[in-house]
C-alpha cells in the first residue's frame, strides 16, 4: 500500500499535477499571470516513504529509526525554460516531527509564481548566513525561523539547519542524533530538474524526493552507531558529512 | 495507519509569509536615563531595545519570577544574587529538580558593556542570552515557547506586556525586558572609584600597595584586568587543569588551540563574587593568588602571562585589600535591583 501511494506521489510529481485554485488573485503587485507553487519534499526510505518510528534496516544490516526529521532549504529559485532564475523564498523549513514543540508540521511550502513553463528548481541546503546571524525572537510566528520551530540553539544563538534523531539497535538500543548548524556547514546550490507548468490561478505541486538511503551513504558512509551523535560543535566532521550527504539526497 | 499519517502531512499544505515584520519595541513613550557612573561612558543600547520604565520594570519582575522554569522553583534571581553581584555562592548553581549545573555563575556587573556574552563568548547579545537557561535542562528546563505559553496565561503578565510593547507576551519581548533590567545593573561606586575616579582619597596604604602589585610586571594582572572594568574580555587558558572536561572557548570555535580558553571575567565586587573559576573550584582570594603564584598547569594552551610567582604573606594581605576595595556596597544594596 505504501508503495502505491510512492508511485502516486512519483506520478504526481513527474506530471507536475494541477489542482484548481479557488483563489480569483491571480494577478501580483505589477499584473503578471500568477499562480502558486507547492514545493513537496517526500522522504524515501528503500523506496517506500517514510514513517516515523518505523524500524528500517541501514546498509551494516542493522535495525534503525528515524522519530525527528527537520531541516531548512534557502534561496529556493525556480528556473524558466528559457533559463530565467527566479528565487521564490529565502528560507522554508520542512518538518517531519510528529510529537514536537510548536507550529504545524510542514511537507510542503507553497509559493505564488508567475505563469510559465519551468524545467528546474533549486536551493541551498541550511540557513543561509545573513539570516544565520539574525536574532531568533525577531521573527513573528508561523516565519520558518520563528521560535516556535524549536530550531535554533541558545548557547551559540545560530540556527540548527537539520535536525535528525532516531534509535539503532546494535549491541545495544543507542540514540542518534545529528544537529548541524553554523556557517560552515552551509551546503550550496542543489539544481534538480523539474519540468513543470505554472497556470494563472492554478496550483502546481513540484515534488521533490529526499532519498535517506542517500543520506545516510552517500558521498559519506555514515555509521549511526559508532558515531552518530553531533551537535556540530561538539563532532564537526558528523555534521559536515551529513549534510554535504543531505544535499546530495535530493532528487 | 503507516500510510495515513503520511498522507495526512502531505495533504496539508501551509501558506506563510517568509516577510520578516519589524517587531514593536516599545509603545510606552517614556524614556529611561541610566544612572551611568562618574568615569563610565555610556554603554551601547540596541535600537530595538531602547530603555523604558515600564520596561526595566516588567524585566526585574521576570528576572525574579520563577515562573520561567519548569517546576517554578528557579528564576534568574536565583543563581544572579545582588549581595553576590549578581553571581552565586555556589561553585555550580542548581537549577530545576536540584540539577546541578556546568559552570560557575558569572556575575551580572556591569554586563551592559559586555561584547559577548558565557564563558565560551559563544553569544553576542544580552538579550539572546536570556534565552539560554530556558531549553538547558541544568536550569530552567522549559522551552520558551512554553513560558511565552504561560505568561499568554498569566493576566497580570499579558498586560505588562501589553503597555510596554503593544503585544501579548512573546519571546522578544521576554528577552527585551529582562535584558532591559540587566543593563540598569551598573557598578562604579567602589572605594577603588571613589579614590581614583573621584578624587576623594579614601584607599589605605595596605590597598594602594595591593593596586601597584596588581599593575606590576611580576604579576601581569592587569594585563588581562585591564580598563576600568577590570578585563578586556579576551579569552584565556590560565593552566586551571590539565584536562579540561569544559572545551571552553573551544566548544565555539571548534579549534582545539582555545580549548580550555574562558572569558576573563570583570574584577569589580569580586570580593563577593566567591568562589572563583569556570568550575568555581576554588574558593576564596587568597586561594587563587596562591593558584597565580603556582603558575598553573603545563597545558598547552596555557597563556604565556601565566608565569607563577613569589608573593610574600603581606603582599598577597595588599592584594587582597585592593580587590575587596573594588566592591561596591550601594552596588550590593540598590533597592532599586531588588524584587
Amino acid at each position: 500500500m505504501k508503495k502505491i501511494l510512492y508511485v502516486a506521489l512519483a506520478i504526481l510529481g513527474l506530471t507536475s499535477c494541477l489542482f484548481n485554485d479557488d483563489d480569483s488573485d491571480d494577478n501580483n503587485d505589477s499584473g503578471t499571470m500568477t499562480g502558486t507553487v507547492q514545493l513537496q519534499v517526500v522522504p524515501i526510505v528503500n523506496g517506500e516513504v517514510l514513517t516515523m518510528n518505523e524500524i528500517y534496516q541501514d546498509n551494516f544490516g542493522r535495525d534503525y529509526w528515524f522519530s525527528t526529521l527537520k531541516f531548512y532549504l534557502s534561496n529556493i529559485s525556480i528556473i524558466s525554460s528559457s533559463g530565467v532564475q527566479t528565487q521564490i523564498s529565502d528560507i522554508a523549513i520542512f518538518d517531519y516531527e510528529p510529537n514536537r514543540i510548536g507550529g504545524p508540521i510542514r511537507t510542503t511550502e507553497s509559493f505564488r509564481v508567475d505563469v510559465g513553463t519551468y524545467s528546474a528548481v533549486r536551493f541551498e541546503t541550511g540557513v543561509s548566513p545573513d539570516l544565520n546571524a539574525m536574532d531568533v525572537t525577531t521573527f513573528p510566528n508561523g516565519h520558518p525561523l520563528a521560535v516556535q520551530n524549536n530550531m535554533f540553539w541558545s548557547w551559540n544563538t545560530n540556527f540548527i539547519f537539520t535536525k535528525a534523531e532516531g534509535n539503532i539497535i546494535a549491541d545495544s538500543t543507542i540514540p542518534w542524533f545529528v544537529h548541524t548548524g553554523t556557517d560552515e556547514v552551509y551546503q550550496p546550490m542543489v539544481s534538480l530538474n523539474k519540468s513543470f507548468q505554472v497556470n494563472s490561478g492554478q496550483n502546481t505541486i513540484v515534488q521533490v524526493v529526499l532519498n535517506l538511503d542517500e543520506l545516510l551513504n552517500a558521498p559519506n558512509q555514515l555509521d549511526l552507531a559508532t558515531d552518530g551523535q553531533s551537535h556540530t560543535t561538539d563532532n564537526l566532521e558528523l555534521a559536515k558529512a551529513y549534510q554535504e550527504n543531505l544535499a546530495n539526497a535530493f532528487e | 495507519m503507516r500510510i495515513a499519517i503520511p498522507t495526512l502531512l502531505f495533504s496539508f499544505l501551509f501558506l506563510v509569509s517568509c516577510n520578516k515584520d519589524e517587531p514593536i519595541t516599545d509603545s510606552s513613550g517614556e524614556t529611561y536615563m541610566l544612572q551611568i557612573p562618574q568615569g563610565f561612558q555610556a554603554p551601547e543600547i540596541p535600537d530595538d531595545n531602547p530603555l523604558t520604565p515600564a520596561k526595566i520594570a516588567l524585566g526585574k519582575e521576570l528576572f525574579y519570577d520563577p515562573i520561567l522554569s519548569k517546576d517554578n522553583t528557579i528564576s534568574c534571581g536565583s543563581c544572579h544574587m545582588q549581595n553576590h553581584g549578581f553571581s552565586d555562592d555556589k561553585a555550580l548553581s542548581i537549577g530545576v529538580e536540584g540539577k546541578v549545573g556546568e559552570r560557575n555563575s558569572p556575575t551580572l556587573t556591569n554586563v551592559a558593556y559586555k561584547p559577548h556574552f558565557f564563558k565560551d563568548g559563544g553569544i553576542p547579545t544580552l538579550e539572546l542570552q536570556i534565552l539560554a537557561p530556558f531549553d538547558n535542562e541544568l536550569e530552567f528546563d522549559l522551552n520558551i515557547v512554553d513560558a511565552v505559553d504561560r505568561l499568554k496565561a498569566d493576566d497580570h503578565y499579558s498586560a505588562e506586556f501589553l503597555k510596554v510593547f503593544g503585544t501579548e507576551p512573546s519571546a522578544f519581548g521576554l528577552t527585551r525586558a529582562i535584558a532591559a533590567f540587566e543593563r540598569t545593573l551598573l557598578s562604579g561606586n567602589s572605594r577603588f572609584d571613589r579614590h581614583f575616579i573621584q578624587g576623594r582619597s579614601v584607599l589605605t596604604d595596605a590597598e594602594l600597595r595591593g593596586y601597584e602589585l596588581f599593575k606590576s610586571d611580576e604579576l601581569q594582572c592587569a594585563s588581562c584586568h585591564s580598563g576600568i572594568m577590570f578585563t578586556d574580555y579576551s579569552y584565556q587558558n590560565i593552566g586551571l587543569k590539565e584536562n579540561y572536561p569544559d572545551s571552553g572557548r573551544a566548544r565555539i570555535t571548534v579549534n582545539q588551540a582555545d580549548a580550555g580558553k574562558f572569558e576573563v571575567p570583570t574584577l569589580r565586587n569580586v570580593a563577593v563574587t566567591s568562589p572563583y573559576m569556570f568550575d568555581g573550584s576554588i574558593e576564596t582570594l587568597d586561594g587563587v593568588i596562591d593558584f597565580f603564584a603556582s603558575g598553573g598547569t603545563n597545558h598547552p594552551n596555557k597563556s604565556e602571562l601565566i608565569q607563577g610567582f613569589e608573593i610574600s604573606d603581606q603582599e598577597k594581605a595588599d592584594l587582597i585589600a585592593f580587590l575587596n576595595s573594588l566592591t561596591d556596597q550601594s552596588f550590593l544594596s540598590n533597592q532599586e535591583f531588588q524584587p
